[in-house]
């Protein structure tokens, strides 16, 4: 019996964070595993093998989409390297794990493992 | 960086690769410009590698490809599960992977033993820097010989001499008796070594007039001093003789030779100080009749052996011309790693181990096999099973992860015990001594990691190959098939009886092996040595430790056998200078011949007159000495030496010149007595010999004599009682280990012994797996044949018919594989020969024999089955389907 769409399952790591990474707008593949362990102090680490391999899946699966170059970058850079766009479906993917991540959170803190209010 | 990226593409998943390998490399690429130091790329480095793994996982899951990496979990439970049913497996049927587990652990962990014993003997036996370079020149030389080759340019960029000897050591609050070496200045040069404390021995320390100095070896420190540094620079007494200690050798340096690790190193010249008996003379550093030294020297750069042969070689005829009408013996130089192992009487151990080696690859063999059998028929035997779980919908995939887990625990299983056994059998082995003295606890044997590592990628290895290669067939077979053909399956018949052939011929080599050892040990231990070897004692009296003179020393003798002849128990008393098959002492004698003296070198021994009779040693024709004989010069010869010379007779009553050359008429000695021929070494023949009285040769007498008495009784009681009378006669003198006849050869005979048990314990260890892996084999093939059985009789097959056809072809295997390896045996033997004395010749009979007993074996292992298939009702079999 396969997961129906309708309830989503938890995302891997890495596929959050390629998805929070191309939430800003459309990237390549390099940027967004800087992007990656710029965000979480080099905690999470994507080889190319782990970007690449979620990448195919993502995009077989039409969470992301070939995207044309923005106009800011490098002539170079656009010849040399693929970008990519989150698409609707993956937009709602990622949403759908943050609002998970979210009801977790608020249960950690109902249940005082947090504390209520985030002290920055 | 480039090329390297693009090559690392190959470690990734093909099916990325194909998509994005260009944007990979340049990612990779940048990714590694951007690190920092060393430490950022090693950590890059590890995220690549780490990563690569990850995107197989990844890449090879069968998870939705809507859930990247989420699978991780049910695919470790998966992995649990695999593992939970392997043991179960393991609990229901424990036989067959106990079988497994125990042969793998046997083969591979005595093999892993072996090969760390041939490791430190064959494959680094001196630690010393480029060792290849370093020749041994063989024989011995004098003195000035040696002082000769070190000051010409003979093609050595370093040479050194040294000799072996025995010091007495009093220092330090000890008083020891320790192996130690005389050498020239440049021994620890050549060797590269740097001392552990103060300093080692230079070409100083051996100059004449130099002060007496010695260096220590580090065990010495250790043991005698405690590691105490101010032994550095203390003045101690070697051999009763003042030298100042100056310095530490590392332990790890045991001497340029493998035979005794010396513990005392003195310059060569400080033998006129230290020295006792021949060595203790400064004549005897001045002559070149004298030769004690062995020579190394290390090749210089460019130079050949061959070049560095001849230079040697004419160098040596110029300084030192044989004697006329004698042939030089020709110069040969020998790569020191190889003459290191050389010992006494030419007892090369070397032999021994290239056959261990031989002997633990073929039980090694024979393990991997049985399991391979194993594991073929227990897949044989699931094929149904894997046929019910593939139609249920399990996967090849996961059919096979199944059989990879089992395989997995049994490999992991039989290489934990396989590092139990091989430290099991370094210990066994470590209590051995291998030929010429060379003790194996000494070498420091240990398991490697690397042969630990070895040893489990030997299992896992062997239980892998063998246990996936058979799944991945059966996973391949129409299930449909499978399991309408029920449990019967008939394809892999041909392997299995490779298998059975290899087993068979594997053991019959092993058996064929351990027969001749013990054939060659009976040899050893019944072989006629020429003197009568029960109700003796010896017991060695060192005169030279104490400093006695040799005409002291023969009064002590005098005096001892008064001692002991008084005693009830005791037959006779003798007295000698070498121990029977310990060595020789070769001397240049001049025998008549056709009117000329021929200078010859014959094997000699000082003794007393009632050497002969205490060691049973039959006289043939003349006399014995008698006490008398000091005074005029008379000598006694053996069997070997009238045979060679006299072969007509006429010897007792010939002289023999022992100057070598007949000029001093003083030197002439009367042959008075012919006695029988004593063996010098179990693996020579007996060596011309010559005895000459003790009364008479005072000056190569020396102050070591051994006593050896003739007892009526018990003799090992009777050791203790001489030793303490010797002690209440002369309590002064330090006193050998008073053994009987019986110890002494017993640790000679340590080399037979040392193989026969190792031999012995794989071929048992051949013949329990050969047993265990024929029968599986051989009792399965016979149960796979019911039907076939049941139909043929449902025929009207006699019974009898039926089972010798089944007989026959369940032996066909066992008699080629006995031809192969007896064959094999014959072959392997005749290269044995020249390695292991007294190797009986393999006989048609003894490999008979073993095929005929392995037989034997398997026909018990196919009977039972075969009986109870031809007891079910032909009816009972043909519904079994």
């Amino acid at each position: 019996m396969k997961p129906s769409a309708d309830v989503p399952m938890p995302l891997s790591p890495a596929v959050f964070h390629i998805l929070l990474a191309l939430a800003e707008g459309p990237s390549h593949g390099y940027a967004v595993m800087r992007d990656v362990e710029a965000r979480t102090d080099g905690v999470v680490r994507l080889g190319p093998g782990m970007l690449y391999g979620s990448i195919k899946w993502l995009l077989a699966d039409g969470w992301i989409e070939e995207a044309a170059p923005p106009r800011g970058d490098s002539a170079k850079d656009a010849e040399r390297r693929r970008y990519y766009a989150l698409t609707r479906t993956g937009r709602a993917r990622l949403r759908a794990e943050a609002e998970r991540l979210q009801a977790a959170l608020d249960l950690a803190r109902a249940r005082r493992v947090l504390p209520r209010r985030a002290t920055r | 960086m480039t090329r390297f990226t693009r090559l690392w593409l190959f470690v990734y998943p093909p099916s990325i690769r194909r998509d994005f390998g260009a944007e990979m490399a340049t990612t990779m690429a940048s990714a590694w410009q951007e690190q920092r130091g060393a430490g950022g790329r090693a950590r890059f480095v590890v995220t690549l590698v780490g990563d690569a793994v990850a995107s197989w996982r990844q890449g090879s899951s069968e998870r939705p490809p809507s859930d990247p990496g989420g699978g991780r979990r049910t695919r470790l439970a998966g992995l649990g599960a695999d593992l939970r049913s392997a043991c179960r497996l393991f609990l229901r049927q424990p036989l067959f992977a106990l079988g497994a587990v125990v042969t793998l652990a046997l083969g591979i962990g005595a093999t892993s033993a072996i090969v760390s014993l041939a490791d430190a003997t064959l494959l680094r036996p001196l630690p010393i820097p480029r060792s290849g370079q370093v020749r041994q020149v063989e024989g011995s030389w004098s003195h000035p010989s040696f002082r000769d080759l070190e000051a010409a340019e003979v093609g050595f960029s370093q040479i050194a001499a040294w000799s072996n000897q025995t010091f007495g050591f009093d220092g330090a609050g000890a008083s020891v008796e320790l192996p130690g070496a005389a050498v020239s200045g440049g021994y620890f040069g050549l060797a590269g070594i740097r001392a552990v404390a103060g300093r080692l021995l230079d070409p100083n320390d051996d100059r004449a007039g130099a002060p007496a100095v010695a260096v220590l070896s580090e065990r010495a420190w250790t043991r005698l001093t405690g590691r105490d540094p101010s032994i550095v620079g203390a003045v101690v007494a070697i051999n009763r003789a003042p030298v100042t200690v100056v310095g530490i050798a590392p332990k790890d340096f045991r001497g340029l030779s493998l035979r005794d690790a010396p513990e005392v190193f003195v310059p060569i010249r400080a033998m006129a100080q230290v020295g006792t008996g021949l060595l203790g003379r400064a004549k005897t550093l001045a002559t070149r009749d004298v030769v004690w030294l062995n020579i190394v020297g290390r090749l210089r750069d460019g130079v050949t052996a061959a070049q560095a042969t001849a230079k040697v070689e004419a160098l040596s005829r110029r300084v030192d011309p044989p004697a006329p009408g004698s042939t030089p013996s020709p110069i040969v130089l020998t790569p020191l790693t190889a003459a290191a192992f050389s010992g006494a009487a030419g007892a090369d151990p070397r032999g021994f181990i290239y056959m261990l080696v031989g002997a633990t690859t073929v039980t090694l063999l024979l393990a991997c096999a049985t399991v391979a059998n194993l594991l073929l028929v227990r897949a044989e035997r699931r094929r149904r099973e894997m046929a019910l779980r593939g139609a249920l919908g399990a996967g090849r995939g996961r059919l096979m992860r199944f059989v990879f887990v089992e395989s997995l625990v049994i490999g992991l299983a039989g290489s934990l015990g396989a590092i139990a056994v091989a430290r099991g059998t370094i210990q066994i082995v470590g209590s051995f001594d291998l030929p010429g003295r060379v003790s194996i606890g000494d070498l420091g044997l240990s398991l490697s990691p690397t042969l630990v590592l070895t040893a489990i990628a030997l299992g896992l290895g062997t239980s892998l190959l063998f246990g996936l290669v058979p799944a991945w067939y059966a996973a391949r077979t129409d299930a449909q098939a499978a399991l309408r053909d029920g449990a019967r399956g008939a394809s892999r018949q041909p392997v299995r009886a490779v298998l059975v052939g290899i087993q068979v011929a594997l053991c019959v080599l092993l058996l064929l092996g351990g027969l001749a050892f013990g054939r060659a040990m009976e040899h050893a231990l019944t072989l006629d040595l020429g003197f009568d070897t029960t109700h003796a004692t010896l017991l060695t009296l060192n005169g030279s430790r104490a400093r006695y003179t040799p005409q002291r020393m023969l009064d002590v003798e005098r005096r001892v056998t008064d001692a002991l002849a008084a005693q009830s128990w005791v037959a006779s008393v003798g007295w000698m200078s070498i121990l029977p098959l310990r060595g020789g002492m070769s001397w240049t004698v001049g025998v008549p011949q056709a009117g000329a003296i021929q200078p010859v070198d014959v094997e000699s021994n000082i003794v007393s007159s009632g050497y002969f009779d205490a060691m049973g040693i039959p006289l043939r024709e003349g006399r014995v000495f008698a006490d008398a004989d000091g005074a005029s010069k008379v000598v006694v010869i053996n069997e070997a030496l009238v045979r060679k010379y006299w072969p007509k007779g006429g010897a007792v009553g010939a002289e023999l010149a022992l100057d070598g050359d007949g000029k001093d008429p003083t030197m002439r000695a009367t042959i008075v007595g012919v006695v029988g021929d004593m063996r010098r070494a179990i693996q020579a023949p007996p060596a011309p010999t010559f005895y000459v009285p003790d009364a008479q040769d005072l000056t190569t007498m020396g102050a070591t004599q051994t006593l050896v008495v003739r007892v009526r009784q018990e003799p090992a009681a009777a050791a203790l009682q001489i030793a303490s009378i010797v002690k209440r006669v002369e309590p002064g003198l330090p006193l050998g280990a008073s053994q009987t006849m019986a110890d002494h050869l017993g640790v000679l005979l340590m080399p037979q012994r040392l193989g026969l048990t190792l031999f012995v314990l794989f071929a048992s260890l051949a013949v329990v797996l050969t047993t265990f892996g024929i029968y599986a084999v051989v009792a399965f093939a016979v149960s796979q044949r019911t039907r076939e059985i049941g139909v043929r009789i449902a025929l009207g097959a006699e019974r009898g018919r039926v089972l010798g056809l089944v007989l026959r072809q369940g032996l066909r295997p066992v008699f080629v594989g006995s031809l192969i390896g007896g064959g094999g045996f014959v072959l392997a033997g005749s290269a044995l020969r020249s390695l292991i004395f007294a190797l009986p010749t393999t006989t048609a009979w003894s490999v008979a024999a073993v095929a005929a007993a392995i037989a034997l074996l398997s026909l018990g292992a196919m009977l039972a089955p075969a009986r109870r298939a031809l007891r079910i009702a032909p009816t009972e079999a043909l519904r079994a389907e």
